[in-house]
């Protein structure tokens, strides 16, 4: 069934945007967390796609293959912080909220053109099925 | 004139070739229902693990969902041809 092999070519679509959607949120969630538990602050996560052939499909999908953590930080003046050092800075994850915010657009409307593909393939399936009705 | 009654050793049983094809069209039948069967519980499955608070993806369920209507609408199709063949057979002036 070769319609519905290529469903999972926007399907694989969908899972990674969802992926990447996990890692802006983590991001937003942790603009300023100063400490973790394997020490230092925050790194700030970024998916990485790669194509991804799924079996009987003509076309490639894409999966995450690697989660990386930045080790990006900026320092800001902060005496009063417990985890301020000698000169009074706070070390902070490098997270920009405008950046974080464009890609969590781009998610959103890469997600929305996946689930138009689908619809789209939907809706061939179901007029072959109109035929010599 | 004489009636004869009718002797089953002289009537020609099925042929090789149509209980053949008879097989055929019953086997492709029964793979489609396996098949069609197939798609369902694996949406069942799926929408079950989302009540249940497992992590599966919503977009994943409304594939199988998807799938499994479409797999049913065909099974539907081809049952449907098949009963307008035979009654198109049946209706045949002899």
């Amino acid at each position: 069934m070769g319609l519905l092999d290529s469903f999972r070519i926007s399907g694989s679509a969908l899972t990674a945007e969802r992926l990447r959607m996990d890692a802006i949120a983590s991001n937003l969630a942790n603009l300023e967390t100063t400490r973790t538990p394997e020490g230092g602050p925050y790194r700030r996560q970024k998916v990485i796609f790669a194509p991804f052939k799924p079996p009987g499909a003509a076309g490639v999908g894409v999966q995450v293959t690697a989660l990386l953590s930045e080790g990006r930080f900026r320092r800001v003046y902060d005496p009063g912080h417990p985890d301020a050092d000698a000169d009074g800075f706070v070390t902070m994850p490098d997270i920009n909220l405008a950046t974080e915010m464009t890609d969590l657009l781009s998610a959103v409307r890469a997600y929305e053109a996946n689930v138009s593909a689908l619809s789209a393939l939907r809706q061939m399936a179901q007029r072959a099925l109109e035929i010599g009705r | 004139m004489r009636v004869e009654g009718i002797d089953a050793a002289r009537l020609s049983p099925l042929t090789g070739a149509a209980r053949q094809s008879a097989s055929d069209f019953g086997r492709l039948f029964t793979d489609l229902v396996s098949k069609l069967s197939a798609l369902e519980s694996d949406a069942d499955r799926l929408a079950q693990g989302l009540a249940a608070g497992e992590p599966v993806d919503i977009h994943e369920v409304m594939l199988a969902l998807e799938k499994a209507n479409l797999g049913f609408q065909l099974a539907l199709q081809v049952r449907n041809k098949v009963i307008e063949a035979y009654q198109e057979v049946m209706r045949l002036q002899l």
